[in-house]
């Protein structure tokens, strides 16, 4: 056999074992539903039936009340942020979850007065472990309806400028907002009780803000009530809501910028053209080969 | 071309996995930490803290607030070594401050009976006050000494002294000396108004009596008594305050034997039972003569229609349609005849207001813009006469009804063409009236509105494009026009065939399947033409096909070779003849996928010992024929030499090839004559 051929041979076996890794081997990035390890969100996506979707133009069609989850860790463009407010005003449900993110600037295209912190909140007694996860326990009246009694945060941030009507959960008075991100309580940093949920009317639709996306990853959804108060937060009220994590606006690994593209490839080999294209060079390849076999 | 095409393939390869893996990494801020892994900080100045902002709650007499605070301490993180005396002080704490708004309470009191000269009051208050002082005594030591253990666990005689945790231990213990301050100032003050009322002369006494002692409200009951001092001793035009559960009802005066007497109207607050009380206080001149006399307590039984309203609703209630509310007043008893006036709420809004019966059923309407979910009702009667208040709610689930679509659509669809689609719409309650309905198939697309009863029927006209064939989904968008109906979306799917991409994609077929075969045909011939004659070689020694008795090939090369008459072309000349003269005694024939070292393998059998310098030859050909070697004189003469050995070691049957040639063309004898020769 020819050193080209071998070569030849080598790459198309390397090539294909990386497909297959790519497509097998599991996600280890933040937020990702692909993820089962700690910080994935396999089990909120099983649990709560949600959808991943990489663009957008995936949300459901006027009139269709469905829920999107965003985790605005990438910067929207003012065409998504357009989609978006279009899609919340046709009475869809926005569960913005920020804490250092970008969710900000969609606030501010929606025109909400209501701000994400983006500095930690640390609470040092309440709290599971240390400061940085802190737990929750005063809620706006009708969550404890639902059964739900404390939450647990993890490297949470807060909300700013919220009447207290809209506000859902607060803080203990132990927590404070780090403003100088020492770890310290100092002179002049916001002492608790601290908004951290909210709930906006916003023309048909709804808009949520948790300043915690954390609560929804799979070490942290089933700890405490964080799915009883996510469940509470979307307010599906026993309907079958289509529930649609926008997934495009979180920072990713190239493990999983190969596994998107994976599946656009797959996506778009699987159109008739494609097949089509396919069918033929086979053809021309084969009966090329034949031909010159005699 | 397998060349190319593994170029390609190789190419292709590297292009996608470079795609695959060009990303920007973007890296926000550490968004969370493994809860399992995060390490355990508990913060002992952050406790004495909540501990110090809950004895200032305490000093407030907040005890509602106290409770609150202290209730949410098992979701602190505290060491499981500090459980027990964290658990002690809040319960020490909760009860402490519930005692001291009590003691308050009571000193209020007690300040007003001293006031009044109520000494046995003041007594019995008193009395009851201390034991309250010395029970939170009693707990104030125990949140004490539950700080000091948490501070010794904390070893806070280390820590030096203006250190922030030292600072908030000994904020605690501070904020507890001032509550001890105040109970001692509560006991003070207890003291006080004891000896205060003791100093008092003149005890009276008062009689009470009630007829009749069970009554229904609004119904009038009397009263009389006598009011005394020193004994048997009336006390003339005096006031007597007649208490109803404590409060001033009434007032009426004694007459000159000290008897009183008079009617209440017994109100309406629908309790079961009410205490009723004389009570004498000195007032003006009386003041430092009488001590206040309160009689023994007279309890009334009230009357009253006490109803329970049960309250059915539908299952599911629709925005914008009626819903049914059945209720029943249920009094436990045969019921009083009349109506009642009610009042509906949804969700604290009044939106109707009725007189029913004893059983009623009344239709609500609700708010198109009502939202999906649970909603309160709140039935509320408001009391009349003897018949009590009562109120009544119940859960409503307020949902919109999901749409039912009945379609009828072909299993596949031709294209150019259209598609007929019927079909109805209808709900568990009822039809979707004009209903507005998109209808979208790939590109193509209709708006239509259903008919009154809900059917529709619609074409939609699909043109061509590139799909051949293959399924698309029929999406169908149905949106109501009644709030009381959800919009829906359905898909079906629906098997396209594009007839003319498929009509051109066989002629395409049928075009390849007659002409490819010959154009790859005469590519293939071509491409190993093309490979087997290099540039530099004018001639390639062809094998003699093993059909042809004829030397046509071998001639046409000698003609070359005159013509051209170089070095290479006499070697190849050479080995052409031996090729031929091979294939004379062997029959056999170099095959198409055969190299020149392949037959030379081959024919070794037949050639015996002299194969060796039939490779040799082979050889030297291959090295002209597949390098860039140019050859020289000695090449060519090296060559016919050993050609002529092979024919000398292969025996009688050997023949002298330039007779074959002299018949094809005799000028060639010469040349190979003399390179014969020179050899």
């Amino acid at each position: 056999m020819r050193t080209s051929s071998v070569l030849l041979t080598v790459i198309v076996l390397v090539f294909a074992v990386s497909l297959v890794c790519v497509w097998f081997y599991p996600s280890v990035q933040d937020f990702m539903a692909s993820n089962i390890m700690w910080n994935g969100i396999r089990k909120f996506s099983n649990e709560f039936a949600a959808d991943n979707i990489e663009s957008l133009d995936d949300l459901p069609g006027p009139l269709e009340e469905g829920i999107l989850v965003a985790i605005p860790y990438l910067e929207y463009s003012d065409e998504e942020l357009s989609r978006m407010k279009q899609f919340v005003s046709d009475g869809g449900t926005l569960l913005l979850m920020d804490d250092y993110g970008h969710g900000n600037r969609v606030l501010e295209y929606l025109g909400i007065s209501a701000r994400f912190t983006n500095k930690p909140l640390l609470d040092p007694l309440f709290c599971y472990k240390n400061q940085a996860m802190p737990r929750v326990t005063d809620f706006a009246s009708g969550v404890k309806d639902n059964n739900i009694d404390v939450i647990m945060l993890n490297h949470a941030s807060t909300l700013t400028n919220i009447t207290e009507s809209e506000v859902i959960a607060w803080s203990s008075t132990s927590s404070f907002l780090d403003l100088n991100e020492n770890e310290k309580q100092d002179p002049g940093e916001p002492e608790g009780p601290l908004a951290i949920a909210a709930e906006f009317r916003f023309e048909k639709g709804r808009l949520v803000l948790l300043s915690d996306p954390s609560v929804a990853i799979n070490t942290m959804v089933g700890r405490d009530d964080n799915y009883a108060f996510i469940d509470y937060l979307m307010n599906r009220e026993g309907e079958q809501k289509e529930i649609r994590v926008d997934s495009s606006h979180l920072t990713k690994a190239p493990l999983d910028v190969s596994k998107t593209r994976l599946l656009d490839t797959r996506d778009v080999l699987a159109s008739p053209y494609a097949l089509l294209g396919i069918n033929a060079l086979i053809f021309v390849v084969v009966s090329g080969y034949l031909l010159r076999r005699g | 071309m397998t060349g190319n095409l593994k170029k390609w393939i190789v190419g292709a390869i590297t292009g996608m996995t470079v795609f695959a893996a060009l990303s920007t990494v973007v890296s926000a801020a550490e968004p969370h930490e493994d809860p399992e892994k995060a390490a355990l900080v508990f913060s002992g100045i952050a406790l004495f803290r909540y501990y110090s902002d809950s004895l200032d709650l305490v000093l407030q007499k907040n005890p509602d607030e106290v409770a609150v605070k202290l209730e949410k301490t098992p979701f602190a993180n505290i060491p499981d070594s500090l459980k027990d005396e964290t658990e002690d002080f809040a319960l020490s704490v909760t009860d402490i401050s519930r005692l001291i708004a009590l003691i308050d309470e009571n000193l209020n009191r007690l300040n007003m009976l001293v006031q009044q000269f109520r000494i046995e009051e003041v007594t019995e208050l008193a009395s009851a006050t201390t034991d309250n002082i010395s029970l939170a005594n009693k707990q104030l030591k125990v949140m004490e000494q539950a700080i000091v253990d948490i501070g010794e666990d904390m070893e806070i005689s280390t820590v030096p002294e203006q250190s922030d945790l030292q600072l908030s231990y000994d904020e605690v213990l501070e904020k507890i000396g001032l509550i001890r301050e105040m109970l001692v100032m509560y006991q003070e003050l207890v003291d006080s108004a004891v000896i205060a009322a003791e100093g008092l002369l003149g005890p009276t006494d008062i009689t009470l009596e009630v007829k009749p002692k069970v009554a229904f409200v609004g119904d009038n009951i009397q009263f009389e008594g006598i009011l005394t001092f020193s004994g048997n001793q009336p006390l003339a035009g005096r006031e007597v305050d007649i208490l109803l559960n404590g409060s001033r009802y009434v007032t009426v005066q004694t007459d000159t034997q000290g008897y009183y007497r008079g009617s209440l109207q017994v109100p309406y607050l629908y309790i079961p039972e009410m205490k009723i009380q004389a009570l004498y206080y000195p007032r003006d001149e009386d003041i430092g003569r009488y001590i206040a006399s309160l009689s023994p307590v007279i309890k009334l039984e009230v009357l009253f229609y006490e109803a329970e309203l049960e309250l059915t609703v539908e299952d599911k209630a629709y925005p914008g349609l009626e819903t049914t509310i059945t209720g029943r007043f249920d009094y436990g008893q045969p019921s009083p005849a009349g109506e009642r006036n009610i009042e509906i709420y949804v969700d604290d809004i009044l939106i109707e207001e009725a007189a029913v019966q004893d059983e009623f059923t009344l239709k609500i309407k609700l708010d198109p813009s009502t939202d999906t979910g649970k909603h309160v009702i709140t039935v509320s009667s408001a009391a009349t006469g003897r018949y009590s208040p009562v109120v009544s709610s119940v859960i409503l689930n307020v949902t919109r009804a999901i749409p039912v679509l009945d379609l009828d659509v072909p299993g596949f669809v031709l294209i150019p063409g259209s598609i007929e689609i019927q079909g109805r719409i209808y709900s568990g309650i009822g039809t979707l009236g004009e209903t507005s309905i998109e209808m979208e198939l790939g590109n193509s697309g209709v708006q239509l509105v259903s008919s009154e009863d809900g059917t529709f029927n619609t074409d939609i006209d699909i043109g061509t494009r590139w799909i051949v064939i293959g399924s698309q989904d029929l999406v169908i968008h149905v949106f109501p026009g009644e709030p009381w109906h959800a919009p829906l979306t359905a898909s079906r799917n629906i098997l396209v065939v594009n007839m003319l991409n498929l009509g051109i994609i066989a002629v395409i077929i049928i075009i390849c399947g007659i002409f490819l075969p010959g154009l790859l045909r005469g590519r293939v011939r071509g491409y190993t033409r093309k490979r087997a004659i290099p540039e530099t070689v004018p001639a390639q020694p062809e094998p003699e096909p093993v059909y042809s008795e004829r030397i046509t090939a071998i001639s046409e090369i000698k003609r070359a070779d005159e013509t051209t008459g170089t070095i290479l072309s006499r070697i190849f000349y050479w080995y052409r003849l031996l090729v031929r003269f091979i294939q004379e005694r062997t029959r056999a024939l170099i095959r198409p996928q055969q190299t020149l070292r392949e037959f030379a393998v081959e024919s070794s059998h037949a050639l015996g010992p002299a194969a060796r310098y039939f490779t040799e030859l082979t050889r030297i050909g291959e090295r002209l024929l597949y390098s860039q070697y140019e050859p020289t004189q000695e090449d060519a003469e090296k060559t016919e030499n050993l050609y002529h050995r092979i024919l000398e070691e292969s025996g009688p049957e050997s023949t002298e090839p330039q007779s074959a040639v002299e018949t094809d063309n005799p000028g060639e004898k010469e040349t190979g004559t003399n390179n014969g020769e020179e050899n």
